[in-house]
């Protein structure tokens, strides 16, 4: 099922960007602070805070009306006098720093290279069970950020079972404006064993602009809609080969943990589970260790499960979980009720 | 380039939930000019403009490891009432010296449970100096953050809030607004708290139920998150997520830039590099 719909745009007050002001240009009328006090502030205390700098100069204390222009004027004209050549440059200017023949050449070479879009590779789980829907989420609007110069988003959906059959591919297209809500676990729970509770499968997400234009705000988000509540992460882009680490605490009587771990190569990868793992519990030679197998494009739902020893070893502390992955995955780490009527769900 | 303290970060700590900070003590020696220095964490929770705790440790490092004991996570116990609050979890030179790589924030999570409920996660922000937040001060001049996935209904209680926290001196105003033309406008958060405004009101007239996107402005920048809760009762959350700040960079690039990052994939999954 796929709904896409189109809305209008709210806007407001016009948004001025911000230039490099005159050194006169009162920056904080309360403290009586100029542009040329200012940077003079910030070169006096160039290793210290952004509270020293309030502290010392005594602006945005007041009525606060300049503490957005105080904080983007600080960190641009840090940016300046930390510049590893030593030039300063002004606000919303590049550091001016001297560049190698190599970089020069790549310069010069990008400068004439036609542009392509930049279209990352995103994988999300795609969660099935009785009352438990998985949903994307692709929205295009630009509200107040109105002067964005917007295109079309073309998202193509390639969704693969838990086993790493491919199961459909869908292409949206996205105007400016509008946004696309689509439900993606049917095909999943098609054909799934009815004994299991809870399947996995995962898609590819892959986002493109139509022409050159500004990306703007939203990065795609997948919802799994539970019975009881609802939860909701943005997509990410494919990790590894490597680790990745998550932190729990073992409260099995009050939840279940889940990680659902991608295999995004086209071949078969085998991964590693680690755990429980410091800071303060058991050390890498005793953690107990799941080893799984996952065919390309597949998935796996692992619950976190200590063992009693284990449980009693940890206790409430927290603990790390390690998944040692040899080729390029995601995992995400899903927190539900005993009863699976509710989730929350994290990236590392 | 070298500093004496790391830019603080900013938890949420919403009421009806303990949270446990697992700040990354023992990964902070690589941050270290040389790998040794003593740094200062100070961790301080702040209520209705008050700050009702603060912790100090001393952590020191040598060879890029931390020395003595392993550490117990911090534990902020529920008990602020009703009203929601927030963590400044920040790391200095213990001497005052320059001893950090660079000030930028280490991001962790805090945990947050209570018996009989489920836990969830969340990240810390920054508490200024967001290298997203500093990009669109210098497009729009205006604070704007957004969300795309609110889902509220009424029949099946699933409500959502947006936490807002104001770390600073003086009071702040923020609106929020929505895909469909709706808004809420005059959210008052005073200084040094934290302000947990329902988005059922963005509700279209005669709908139970609403999915979209929202964004939110604010007189100064504010740190926000969103939370997905039980509609009937706000503190049986369900998810807290971050919001998703406008993105400066074009859509599009050199493709003789793309063949680079191909090619410098390629090396490294070959252990060429």
């Amino acid at each position: 099922m796929a709904q896409q719909k189109s809305t209008g745009t709210a806007s407001t007050s016009e948004a001025p960007g911000v230039e490099r002001p005159m050194p006169d240009k009162i920056i904080c009328a309360c403290a009586n602070l100029d542009f040329a006090k200012l940077q003079e502030a910030v070169a006096q205390l160039s290793h210290d805070s952004f509270d020293a700098l309030l502290a010392r100069t005594g602006a945005g204390k007041t009525c606060t009306a300049c503490l957005l222009d105080l904080e983007y004027y600080f960190v641009e004209l840090k940016a300046g006098f930390d510049s590893p050549s030593g030039l300063r440059h002004g606000v919303g200017e590049k550091p001016r720093q001297r560049q190698s023949l190599k970089q020069r050449i790549y310069g010069w070479l990008d400068s004439i290279s036609p542009p392509i879009p930049w279209s990352p590779d995103n994988w999300i789980p795609i969660i099935a069970g009785r009352g438990i829907e998985t949903w994307l989420n692709v929205t295009n609007h630009d509200l107040l950020f109105r002067d964005r110069m917007t295109a079309p988003l073309q998202t193509t959906v390639t969704l693969w079972s838990g086993e790493g059959m491919r199961l459909t591919q869908r292409r949206l297209r996205i105007q400016p404006g509008e946004e696309a809500r689509v439900r993606l676990d049917e095909e999943i729970s098609r054909g799934s064993p009815v004994s299991k509770s809870i399947v996995v499968g995962s898609a590819r997400i892959v986002t493109k602009a139509e022409f050159p234009a500004m990306r703007g705000t939203m990065r795609p988000q997948f919802e799994i809609v539970a019975p009881a509540g609802a939860c909701a992460v943005h997509v990410h882009g494919v990790t590894g080969p490597g680790d990745t680490w998550f932190t729990v605490q073992n409260r099995r009587g009050d939840e279940r943990l889940f990680l659902a771990i991608i295999n995004a190569a086209g071949s078969r990868q085998s991964i590693e589970v680690a755990m429980p793992l410091g800071p303060a519990s058991v050390d890498d030679s005793s953690a107990e260790r799941v080893r799984l197998m996952l065919a390309p494009h597949g998935a796996a739902l692992q619950e976190v499960l200590l063992s009693d020893a284990a449980a009693r070893a940890v206790g409430s502390t927290p603990f790390g979980i390690r998944i040692r992955c040899e080729r390029a995955h995601k995992v995400f780490l899903l927190c539900a009720t005993r009863s699976l009527d509710r989730f929350s769900v994290d990236h590392p | 380039m070298a500093y004496s303290y790391m830019i603080p970060s900013i938890s949420s700590v919403p009421s009806g939930y303990d949270c446990t900070v697992v700040a990354p003590v023992d990964r902070l020696g690589p941050y270290l000019i040389r790998g040794r220095g003593r740094v200062r964490q100070t961790i301080s929770v702040y209520s209705e403009g008050v700050k009702v705790l603060a912790h100090e440790e001393v952590h020191e490092y040598r060879d890029s490891k931390r020395m003595g004991q392993p550490t117990a996570p911090f534990v902020w116990r529920d008990g602020l009432g009703d009203a929601a609050g927030y963590l400044e979890n920040s790391f200095q030179a213990a001497d005052g010296e320059q001893i950090f790589l660079t000030n930028a924030v280490v991001p962790f999570y805090a945990i947050y449970n209570k018996p009989g409920k489920k836990s969830f996660f969340s990240d810390n922000a920054y508490l200024y100096a967001s290298p997203p937040v500093i990009a669109q001060i210098a497009k729009y001049g205006q604070y704007i953050d957004g969300y795309p996935a609110v889902r509220v209904d009424r029949e099946r209680d699933y409500g959502e809030s947006i936490i807002f926290i104001n770390p600073y001196h003086k009071p702040l105003k923020a609106r929020i607004l929505t895909s469909h033309g709706s808004s809420i406008a005059g959210v008052r958060v005073p200084p040094r708290s934290a302000r947990m405004q329902s988005l059922e009101p963005l509700l279209p007239d005669g709908a139970n139920s609403w999915c979209g996107q929202i964004q939110i402005t604010a007189t100064n920048r504010v740190i926000a998150f969103d939370v997905k809760h039980s509609l009937r009762d706000p503190q049986t959350i369900s998810d807290h997520e971050h919001l998703d700040p406008y993105r400066g960079e074009p859509t599009h690039f050199p493709a003789t830039q793309w063949l680079r990052l191909i090619a410098g994939r390629w090396m490294v999954r070959h252990g060429l590099r």
